[in-house]
């Protein structure tokens, strides 16, 4: 019984830190000068293949967007600089969508359950496809050391840019460097 | 006439109240400061520690024992693992490569040295991966990537940690490069979060 009062007086806890993380690490979610920078790969390497569950539960790959450019997102709810991306990767996603473009979201960690809810607290809800990755494989293929990581893949399946951290992804700069991709 | 008469005694007034509203102004920072110095005599804590040198920016913020718990909680991780790590002393911590040049970082070389002098090596995410993999688990997040290269605009967030007690201070003492020059740095009076146990 006190074990049981301790855990709920634990969790009482927990909700209130998390509730107050939200806010703390929001605050904390930097805009840099150059947040729009990616760094063009001197030698385009081939973006490593995957096959994973999106939120209705069907498998997506990478093979099947083949002739298209790719922005490879990976991310988790979690992470503060990943959700303050995400609705400039919308926009940037909704601009260039009818021009052979996508963008992947590559969860980690996490399942659908945990995403879906997530999807109906942020403002701006991603309508790109969301791929789950729980145990890390596809990242650790990728050399993903922190999150988020992004990485663009060019028609022909290789990878030609990427970026460490959270990214403006409506920045002139950056619809610029997709533009030269299509 | 009548607006010009008001307005003329109104100067009046004003001019009769000035020498009794300058001197009340004078004295009031006076007044604010015997109120504020009795309440504010114990110097303020500090809630963070950033510095930015050579395009190499570092932000530390001290994360409580049960906030780490609740963040790792939340993850799945087990109890063990969540214990274990509230035995540090963890903080948020932020880098950056603010400048246009690449540049690296690696955090085995960084040493917490506390008051009585003794240096402290951060626990490693390599290290902490090592041991939660011994016990199954396989999450590799929330960690700092204790060794980076940067190139312009990239930066990252995670939690760095040291085994010390809570509210130890200490001055972090860090490095970077860029090419074939380090650059050394310190961080002074870096405070280990307080512990608040879970009531």
């Amino acid at each position: 019984m006190l074990t049981i009062n301790r855990l709920n007086n634990f969790s009482y806890v927990i909700v209130t830190l998390l509730t107050l993380s939200v806010s703390i690490v929001s605050a904390e979610t930097p805009a840099s000068a150059n947040d729009y920078k990616f760094t063009k790969l001197s030698k385009p390497v081939q973006a490593p293949g995957f096959n994973l569950e999106d939120m209705d539960g069907n498998k997506q790959s990478l093979k099947q967007y083949e002739g298209k450019v790719v922005v490879i997102n990976f991310w988790a709810t979690w992470c503060p600089p990943c959700v303050h991306e995400m609705p400039s990767m919308e926009s940037l996603y909704q601009k260039f969508k009818d021009k052979s473009f996508v963008v992947l979201g590559i969860n980690q960690w996490e399942d659908e359950e945990k995403v879906f809810s997530f999807m109906g607290q942020i403002k701006k809800a991603p309508t790109f496809p969301i791929l789950f990755d729980p145990d890390s494989k596809i990242s650790a293929a990728y050399g993903v050391k922190g999150l988020p990581s992004s990485y663009i893949v060019d028609k022909q399946g290789n990878i030609v840019y990427r970026a460490t951290g959270g990214r403006d992804f409506t920045h002139p700069a950056v619809e610029q460097l997709i533009e030269s991709l299509l | 006439m009548s607006n010009l008469v008001t307005l003329t005694n109104s100067s009046k007034h004003r001019c009769m109240f000035a020498p009794l509203m300058i001197l009340l102004l004078m004295a009031s920072p006076l007044i604010v400061q015997a109120e504020a110095k009795p309440e504010n005599s114990k110097p303020q804590k500090k809630s963070e520690w950033f510095s930015e040198q050579g395009g190499f920016s570092i932000k530390l913020v001290p994360v409580n024992r049960d906030y780490s718990r609740a963040v790792f909680y939340a993850r799945g991780m087990p109890a063990e693992v969540v214990e274990e790590m509230a035995n540090y002393c963890v903080f948020g911590t932020i880098v950056k490569n603010l400048s246009a040049k690449p540049l690296s970082y690696d955090m085995s070389t960084w040493r917490a040295v506390t008051v009585d002098g003794v240096e402290h090596r951060m626990k490693l995410k390599s290290t902490w991966i090592q041991e939660w993999q011994a016990k199954g688990v396989g999450f590799r997040w929330l960690l700092l990537a204790e060794a980076q290269t940067f190139e312009e605009g990239d930066w990252i967030q995670g939690f760095s940690t040291v085994k010390l007690a809570p509210a130890a201070i200490f001055d972090l003492h860090y490095s970077w490069s860029r090419g074939e020059q380090v650059f050394y740095s310190k961080l002074e009076g870096v405070t280990c979060a307080d512990h608040q146990p879970a009531k």
